[in-house]
């Protein structure tokens, strides 16, 4: 956003206000007051001493449209260990839900003056949304003193409850998780990631209140921590999923997702309200397509279009969080957001007469498949054209990737495909590592203490579409000293010239780009031998990954496959007495490969290596740091040229 | 053409009080769609011309045309005596959008729609936003943009701020946009300065600049760095109306070492509500109607002098007694257990008296902040300082106030407000003790790199008639001292071992910052625990707050609580060692084995930052055959390198301030090895603007190295720059120096 230079206001010279002024004048020495953080997950300072969270399944009063509401009370009591100090809480809430009574206890005696504040949650990647937050600051006294907050929420309607999540920001000592299920509301519990923690299930009836009572004890419950690279919080933390199937509600049975059919027929129904004009697409795909023949092409035409045209910004607000909005709204406002973007995509190939469908997908953020039907199990919309017989799917949010290539987040996922009133279950087809090959080919000289020569370099897949997306986020005037710095990773000896670069707008084809290399004091020179370190990039050598705080598998961005070959002329007069021999790993997630070859008065160096599996189990750790440790010592052995 | 301006004034006077009422939806988008018809019939002849020249085709995106205009009425304010203010500002830009990484920056707009602002004397004092935006699409067809489609992400009754997605803009497209605030006040708000910035990171065609003031209001305004001047005209009712522009403007030259105030053409407005009354001399305000072209700095300087004759005696009541009875008490303990401090040392003990009761004392209801957190805090410097002055004062010591301009802000012969000077204070008798207030750690006598090497106003504050409150004052000049490069110096004293296989070093190191190198790493390093204990035993004070809590039945608990925070905060801090190992030298330490601050460098007396560290390292030996290359160059630690769009400098350079980088290593050649190459390791660069130099020699079974990297100036002229380059490359190279270890010694 455009930003104009504003600084404080200079002065004010009216009479009353000085005085007023000099009336109220607080003698404040400090600018800045101190800021409050919420402890890290390590911190024991402050810790939830005891949690009790009660949901209860109620029938609404009155005539509501939402007939069957859950009540949600928790109590919280927090508790000091060792030094007073004060916490950030917060709550939060959205379209669907609200936050009826804030509580806080300060050591025993409510604490009225803390006032919590309620306001838009600004959520990352997401233009607007209904996500609301309520916050306020909680003191702890002293030590050995208790704070405690309680809090009574309304979730409006049962398709929004979907998980009960144990973890907190701090560590928990004990928790008490309670849900109420009156006999007229059908739900299944489906407990995730129990496995390592020690969680007591009691199931009792309740003849009173016609309802079972499921009760989940928890104690010694660790803080929730991020770290980065990890699998989503679905995949580690314990939750449970809440699938709420139907009520027999006062006016009969209200369905919710009884099964997938629901789901989906409960999405038919939004997308039935969308109201595409199929006369404005067409008109645009006609445009789209103008002399494009072959139905692949057109296909890819309508596809990169919208990939190019069209912005991804996100608004989730309400049932605009689930029903895309038209077509022609997008093509007019040319942003949309994921369903939007999906919708649009399939409205211009049905105008072109292509069998394209709406996808609902779950990406591999998320843990669960449609085999829970809740609205947890999916975050993303794409589309997908059928082609003689064959699926191929479209995302167009993934601006910079190729026709039929598919993004780590989504490849093998399963998909849910609109089929008229029914759907098709399928899973994105799994793309190899070498569907994202970065290659580099050096053919180099020694001149002086520099290696001089020509260097081309590909880039495929994800990997090309990482780096258009950094290529198109540099304007293009900075984009020859951007590409030079990034290629030389900033390095002012490695300098670039004759910088070319195939056609950056081309996301079907693979990104090349050459240039001539002068790599200045590449050699060292010691007596009669020559030195040299022959790899440039070292790529993986710092990826060795912290053990001993690490809690979570690493996750890579997308499989990873990085080939480089190098011919390296050996200069008159000079032999190399021997090569280090070559690296081999070969493990089921990874591999590296690197050889040393002489040919004549070549000196071959050969560089594979292949991230297959972008999970790497915690349990590889071990194997992976001493295999990044040989990489490492494989990179600094160094090619001594020896005079003849 | 008096038909025409009286119109025009009718128009203006309606559209405010329109504006006044348009927190309501309704009115709001009324008043919306005045504004954008309004604004849209603009006739400026650069919103017109939509060709773009040839030879900015290739840039990311062009401003073809910027428009600012600045209107302010004022009327009275109903029922009272006072005066409302109605005032409005709007910039209009066209530009062309080349790239994705420009349509980005055009594609979403985030404003304060609605804001009640506070006021002593009107209920109606509000502020709006209104936006408008046009999209001029390649085959020429014009789209509106529903600007009145934002979304509200703050939507309370007296704040409303919006989002807009700007709809249907793609690359080659033009985006015309408009953002107008007005706003209707008392005349006890000031009127935000205005700062017109001739440049941006894209270049601008045209850039014009309209302001139309009722005749209440005073004007004062400045032309800096070659900014074109205010043509200034008065109309039939004696409005006074200013225009300026200039064509043309390159985008922003490069952002390295660069003092925007100095170098790019500014132009500064002040609009002020012009006053008359029985006290306008009294505070100094300006004549209404009357345009002020390049004030001298002694009407600012009077400025500051009214100002302080309001919080100095307000200070007098509520400040002073209490404090000067704290620095009293603790003066009384400390000359108890020395001999009396001599006069000439008092203004340094008064300081370091109020820098401890500011930062460093601790009450048992203070939150417990005892972590590098605290480390950040920063004093009211206009109270602290006042109140230093007046302390000092009631010791007899006095003290002028000295107005400070800052390398990067406008010089005293340039400034057009108070918040251009920052306060210090100079003892007057014998040799001068300057005082600032920048922090936790701040020395008595430290100036702070940006006021240092100046000559700036001060003003002696002879003598205050407390019955009405007067100050006599006499305004003079100084010269701040400067400080030259071997004041502030980075010396880093390295032993270097090799571990069993060669491939880990072990560095002892010691780590000395003098001067101004030394405030970051002291907020980053130092843990309050260790400060508060030596600057409370210096100061004299007999018992610690710990044993203070220790001793009462009431906080004893808070004895504890400190103890467990303390061990806290020291367990921390080792991450904030390895940080700035990290940081020195590009590598992360793989085992940190000794971290300690030797000096804390609180006082002048002991003023340097010391402190050891010693850990291991790896990545800078190579196998080589039977043999090791040793980047030896590495061990100075990461250096500044300058990016290709650098290099060409067309500007002249301002740097922090002179300095000194200065390494003395001893590395143990393993046994075993010899050495190759020691005579790559000497360089000898040495130019007017600063040097590198590097010698390396072999003794017994020790390599001893001395680097030493000096920036002489703080300023450069441009020409300069290659020596500068020559300085910089020198230290690049050096860090890319290798040697061999040879087996077979």
């Amino acid at each position: 956003m455009p930003s104009y230079p504003h600084y404080q206001p200079m002065r004010n010279l009216i009479v009353c206000t000085l005085l007023i002024s000099q009336l109220n004048f607080p003698l404040t020495l400090l600018a800045n007051p101190f800021p409050s953080h919420l402890p890290s997950w390590d911190d024991s300072n402050i810790v939830i001493k005891n949690k009790t969270e009660q949901y209860e399944f109620v029938l609404a009063r009155g005539t509501n449209e939402d007939p069957v509401q859950v009540k949600e009370q928790s109590k919280t009591t927090y508790y000091c260990n060792s030094f007073r100090t004060a916490i950030p809480v917060v709550e939060f809430y959205d379209d669907k839900s609200t936050i009826d009574e804030v509580k806080i206890y300060v050591d025993g005696s409510k604490a009225k003056d803390i006032k919590p504040k309620y306001e838009y949650y600004s959520v990352e990647n997401i233009f607007y949304s209904d996500a609301h937050v309520c916050y306020f600051q909680l003191p702890l006294e002293k030590k050995g003193t208790e704070s405690e907050v309680q809090i009574e929420k309304t979730i409006n309607d049962p398709r929004y409850f979907t998980t009960i999540f144990f973890s907190e920001a701090l560590k928990v000592e004990n928790k008490q998780v309670t849900i109420v299920v009156p006999r007229w509301m059908h739900l299944e519990l489906k407990e995730m990631n129990f496995a390592t923690f020690k969680i007591q299930k009691q199931l009792v009836y309740d003849s009173r209140r016609d309802a079972d009572i499921y009760t989940y004890t928890i104690r010694q419950l660790p803080a929730r921590r991020n770290e980065a690279q990890s699998p989503g919080p679905s995949y580690i933390y314990p939750h449970l999923m809440v699938l709420s199937k139907y009520a027999d509600g006062r006016d009969g049975r209200i369905t919710y997702f009884n099964k997938l059919d629901d789901q989906y027929a409960w999405y038919k129904r939004l997308v039935a309200q969308i109201g595409n004009d199929a006369t404005v697409i067409k008109g645009r795909a006609l445009e789209i397509t103008r002399g494009i023949n072959g139905d692949m092409e057109k296909v890819k035409a309508i596809y990169n279009w919208v990939q190019d045209n069209i912005r991804y910004l996100a608004f989730e607000d309400g049932i605009a969080g689930f029903k895309p909005e038209s077509a022609q709204d997008v093509l007019k406002k040319k942003y949309g957001d994921c369903k939007g973007m999906a919708n649009l995509t399939k409205e211009l190939l049905v105008t072109s007469g292509f069998d394209a469908r709406l996808c609902w997908i779950g990406t591999n953020h998320i843990a669960y498949d449609y085999s829970t039907p809740c609205l947890a199990v999916d975050n993303h919309m794409i589309c997908a054209v059928k082609l003689k017989d064959q699926f191929y799917f479209l995302d167009a949010t993934e601006t910079y990737i190729g026709f039929n290539q598919y993004a780590e987040r989504i490849q093998g996922r399963q998909v849910l495909i609109e089929n008229g009133n029914t759907y098709l279950l399928e899973k994105i087809p799994g793309r190899p590592y070498t569907q994202n090959t970065e290659y580099e080919k050096r053919i180099l000289k020694i001149e002086g203490a520099s290696l001089v020569g020509k260097i081309e370099q590909k880039w495929l897949g994800e990997s090309k579409e990482w780096l258009l997306e950094g290529i198109h986020s540099v304007k293009k005037d900075k984009l020859p000293d951007a590409l030079t710095n990034y290629l030389s990773e900033n390095n002012a000896r490695y300098i670039i010239n004759n910088l070319t670069y195939s056609d950056l707008n081309n996301r079907n084809n693979d990104l090349t780009i050459k240039y001539d290399l002068q790599y200045k004091d590449a050699l060292s020179d010691f007596g009669n031998d020559l030195y040299l370190e022959m790899d440039f990039r070292k790529e993986m050598e710092e990826y060795e990954i912290k053990t001993k705080d690490r809690q979570q598998d690493w996750v890579f961005g997308y499989k990873h496959h990085l080939i480089h070959e190098t011919e390296l002329t050996i200069p008159a007069g000079y032999k190399i007495a021997e090569t280090p021999p070559p690296l081999k790993v070969d493990q089921q997630d990874y591999s590296f490969s690197i050889t040393y070859k002489i040919l004549g008065d070549i000196l071959l160096y050969n560089k594979e290596l292949i991230i297959k599996n972008t999970r790497l189990p915690k349990a590889a750790f071990e194997k992976w740091n001493k295999d990044i440790q040989q990489l490492k010592k494989f990179y600094s052995e160094q090619i001594i040229f020896t005079k003849k | 053409m008096k038909f025409t301006r009286y119109l025009a004034l009718i128009a203006f006077t309606c559209c405010f009080l329109s504006a006044a009422n348009a927190q309501n939806d309704n009115d709001y988008k009324k008043r919306a769609a005045e504004v954008r018809q309004e604004v849209w019939g603009w006739n400026i002849p650069a919103f017109k011309n939509r060709t773009v020249p040839e030879a900015f085709r290739s840039e990311s995106g062009i401003i073809l045309a910027r428009h600012h205009e600045i209107k302010a009425a004022s009327r009275n304010n109903e029922g009272t005596a006072h005066k409302n203010v109605y005032y409005s500002n709007t910039v209009r830009e066209l530009v062309k959008i080349n790239d994705k990484a420009t349509l980005e920056e055009y594609s979403e707009f985030g404003f304060q729609k609605f804001k009640k602002l506070n006021s002593v004397f009107s209920k109606k004092a509000n502020s709006i936003t209104i936006l408008g935006v046009r999209i001029y699409k390649a085959d020429g067809s014009i789209k509106e943009v529903n600007a009145d489609d934002a979304v509200l992400i703050k939507d309370e009754k007296n704040d409303k701020q919006g989002k807009l997605a700007i709809t249907d803009l793609q690359v080659g497209d033009m985006i015309d946009y408009f953002i107008r605030e007005e706003e209707e006040k008392d005349y006890s708000h000031p009127i935000d300065p205005e700062l017109f910035l001739f440049g941006d990171d894209k270049p601008i065609l045209h850039y014009s600049i309209h302001c139309e003031f009722g005749k209440k209001y005073a004007l004062e305004y400045r032309a800096m760095n070659g900014a074109p001047e205010f043509k200034v005209k008065k109309d039939s009712q004696e409005d006074n109306i200013l225009d300026a522009e200039m064509e043309n403007i390159p985008s922003l030259p490069v952002s390295l070492w660069m003092s925007a105030y100095k170098q790019i053409p500014i132009l500064r407005l002040n609009l002020i509500v012009g006053y008359k009354g029985m006290f306008a001399g009294a505070i100094n305000s300006r004549n209404p109607g009357e345009v002020y072209r390049n004030q001298s700095t002694d009407e600012i300087i009077d400025d500051i002098r009214v100002e302080m004759q309001t919080s100095v005696t307000g200070m007098y009541y509520k400040g002073v007694p209490l404090y000067y009875k704290e620095v009293k008490s603790l003066l009384k303990q400390y000359n108890k257990k020395n001999d009396d401090i001599p006069k000439d040392s008092l203004p340094y003990y008064v300081y370091y008296a109020l820098r401890y009761l500011t930062f460093y004392r601790v009450g048992p209801k203070d939150p417990i902040i005892v972590g590098t957190d605290r480390n950040y805090q920063t004093p009211n410097n206009h109270n602290f300082l006042f109140l230093l002055n007046l302390i000092l004062r009631e010791f007899d010591i006095p003290c002028d106030i000295v107005l400070a301009t800052s390398l990067y802000g406008p010089d005293s012969k340039q400034v057009m407000s108070r918040n251009d000077f920052e306060f210090m204070l100079k003892t007057q008798e014998g040799k001068p003790v300057f005082m600032s207030a920048e922090g936790v750690f701040t020395n008595c006598n430290y100036i702070s790199s940006e006021y240092e090497g100046q000559r700036v106003p001060v003003i002696y504050i002879k003598s205050i008639r407390m019955m009405t409150g007067r100050l006599i004052t006499e305004n003079s000049e100084v010269d701040l001292p400067k400080t030259k490069a071997l004041q502030n110096k980075h010396l880093e004293i390295l032993k270097v071992g090799f571990g069993n296989d060669l491939q880990q070093m072990n560095i002892d190191r010691k780590t000395v910052l003098t001067g101004h190198m030394r405030s970051g790493e002291q907020k980053s390093l130092l843990l309050f625990e260790d400060y508060y204990d030596e600057e409370r035993k210096a100061l004299g004070v007999k018992e610690s707050f710990m044993e203070e809590f220790a001793d009462s039945r009431r906080n004893r608990s808070l004895s504890d609580e400190y103890k467990a925070a303390f061990a806290k905060a020291r367990e921390e801090s080792k991450q904030q060692f390895v940080n700035e190992i990290k940081d020195q030298f590009d590598n992360e330490p793989k085992d940190l084995k000794l971290f300690r601050v030797d000096n804390m460098g609180l006082r002048h007396t002991n003023p340097d930052f010391i402190y050891t560290t010693q850990f291991a390292i790896d990545g800078w030996i190579k196998k080589a055959g039977n043999n090791y290359i040793f980047e030896i160059g590495k061990l100075i630690g990461s250096q500044l390198e300058l990016k290709p769009d650098q290099r060409n400098r067309k500007v002249d350079v301002y740097m922090p301030f002179p300095r000194t980088y200065e390494y003395t290593i001893e590395v143990d050649i393993p046994a075993g090895y010899k050495v190759e190459g020691l005579d790559k390791l000497v360089q000898n660069k040495s130019n007017g603007s600063g040097s590198f130099v590097a010698t390396a020699q072999q003794t017994g079974n020790t390599i001893h190295i001395k680097v030493s990297k000096i920036y002489n100036n703080t300023i450069e002229p441009v020409s300069h720059w290659p020596k500068l380059v020559e300085i910089i490359d020198a230290a690049n190279d050096y860090l890319a120096q290798k040697i061999l270890l040879k087996k077979g010694a």
